[in-house]
């Protein structure tokens, strides 16, 4: 096996582990704020959640740029750009404490990385509004729509309820919830770089063509995406649970149940939603289904920014250390030595004001913006 | 460029109604064991505990079956 099929595999466990990590919120964020899950259980019954859903489907996604880019195009070394692209990205966004789709990092990184290598004719543009910018506005309108209405409907109902009840009763309902978004995710995304490393190996000949991946692809895939996840996305975390709203348990419950949702009928109706901004969607409308002036709408527009600049930012990251890395492996190398630096420094940057399970939750309330009339 | 408003519609109307249906029979549920006020410093009771505990239990079991069709759906594909 020649140095970079091994790199590749390398780095796409390493993608693999900052997805989780980056996605921890996305079923954790709100039950750790209402204190459904003492913050280190949320995230460890997150990693168990997502290592048994990249056991529990089989059927692996054959594609890896769901189109986006001409495959018969892509070599190790554009999976290799793609991947720099995507981790450093999901890095940087992890410092800012922003959620952002690994899928379209991934996408982004792979773009970039084919565009230097085969051009522009290999990127199906059209593929790029319908894969990824509409799921980008659609998913975060949806899924919030679903979220007002459900937390709507909490509220309403149990108005006539005992109020220590009530928050008991949402509270363990919550742990339901976060564990369903919590698996579907992990069959979702540690497939993905499962379909990563089963098809850079059979571009080397190490697979026959049409081949699933190998046993030991699923375990280290279902174990690096685990791990990253049960470190927690503290960062992001914070966010999503403490800097949108003041998401209590009835709140939390309806944002998670409206995720859990929208991901499973999407994914199985054919309308690929994206989980990231579906998780973020479901929170927004939460907030605004119990107080609209309650909502951080500030917030909102960093994460939209974020989400918008993921494919570019990823895919000049992408194009670059795919030019390096395709001059040799004296490239590649510095590629990765390149990389191993800035994803240290990054790590530097967040021990200045280190995020962890003892201070998630320690946000002052947002103060509501003060309406006049 | 195509987009396929109808799957998306059907999305929409199909998560639309099982979250809503989940958090109602969740809420309802909640509400029911409320009412049997074993709680001193709640409302008074309004329901009988036989019928308070009867009622959440149908809640509930409606509310998990919703969710184990997702479960199933999950572990299916």
């Amino acid at each position: 096996m020649s140095l970079i099929v091994i790199v590749v595999v390398v780095t796409a466990l390493l993608f693999d582990f900052t997805n989780g990590f980056h996605d921890t919120a996305n079923a954790m964020a709100t039950s750790i704020a209402t204190g459904a899950l003492r913050p280190k259980v949320a995230v460890v019954l997150a990693g168990v959640l997502n290592l048994v859903g990249a056991f529990l489907s089989v059927a692996v996604a054959k594609t890896i740029s769901s189109g986006l880019v001409d495959e018969t195009k892509i070599t190790p070394v554009v999976i290799f750009g793609g991947l720099v692209g995507a981790i450093l990205w999901n890095l940087a966004t992890w410092l800012l404490g922003l959620p952002s789709s690994s899928s379209h990092a991934l996408f982004g990184g792979l773009i970039g990385a084919t565009l230097v290598t085969a051009g522009t004719g290999a990127i199906k543009f059209a593929n790029v509004v319908s894969k990824v910018l509409l799921p980008l506005v659609l998913s975060p309108i949806v899924a919030g729509i679903i979220g007002l209405a459900a937390t709507y409907f909490a509220y309403r109902i149990t108005t006539r309820g005992d109020d220590a009840t009530v928050q008991r009763g949402f509270r363990l309902s919550q742990i339901v919830s976060a564990s369903m978004v919590a698996l579907a995710h992990g069959t979702n995304d540690a497939q993905k770089t499962m379909g990563v490393i089963t098809l850079t190996l059979i571009t080397v000949g190490a697979l026959p063509a049409s081949a699933g991946p190998p046993f030991w692809v699923i375990l280290s895939c279902g174990l690096a995406i685990a791990l990253g996840t049960s470190l927690g996305g503290w960062r992001i975390i914070q966010t999503l649970g403490k800097r949108i709203s003041e998401i209590q348990s009835p709140q939390g419950f309806a944002a998670e149940t409206s995720s859990a949702a929208v991901i499973l009928t999407s994914a199985h109706l054919g309308f690929a939603l994206s989980t990231t901004q579906v998780c973020t969607g479901s929170i927004f409308g939460a907030g605004a289904g119990r107080r609209l002036a309650g909502v951080q709408w500030g917030i909102a527009g960093r994460m939209a920014l974020a989400w918008l600049l993921t494919l570019p930012a990823a895919a000049l990251v992408g194009a670059l250390a795919a030019r390096v890395s395709a001059s040799g492996t004296v490239g590649t190398v510095v590629v990765a030595v390149v990389g191993l630096a800035i994803a240290g420094a990054i790590f530097a940057l967040s021990r200045r004001e280190p995020v962890n399970a003892q201070n998630v939750n320690d946000v002052p309330a947002p103060q509501p913006v003060a309406l006049s009339a | 460029m195509h987009i396929a408003w109808g799957s998306l519609g059907i999305v929409f109307v199909v998560s639309f109604g099982a979250a809503v249906a989940v958090v109602v029979l969740v809420a309802f549920a909640l509400v029911a064991l409320s009412a049997r006020a074993t709680n001193p410093d709640g409302p008074p009771a309004t329901m009988g505990a036989g019928a308070g505990t009867a009622l959440a239990g149908v809640c509930l079991t409606a509310a998990a079956a919703i969710v184990l069709y997702g479960l199933y759906i999950i572990v299916a594909a």
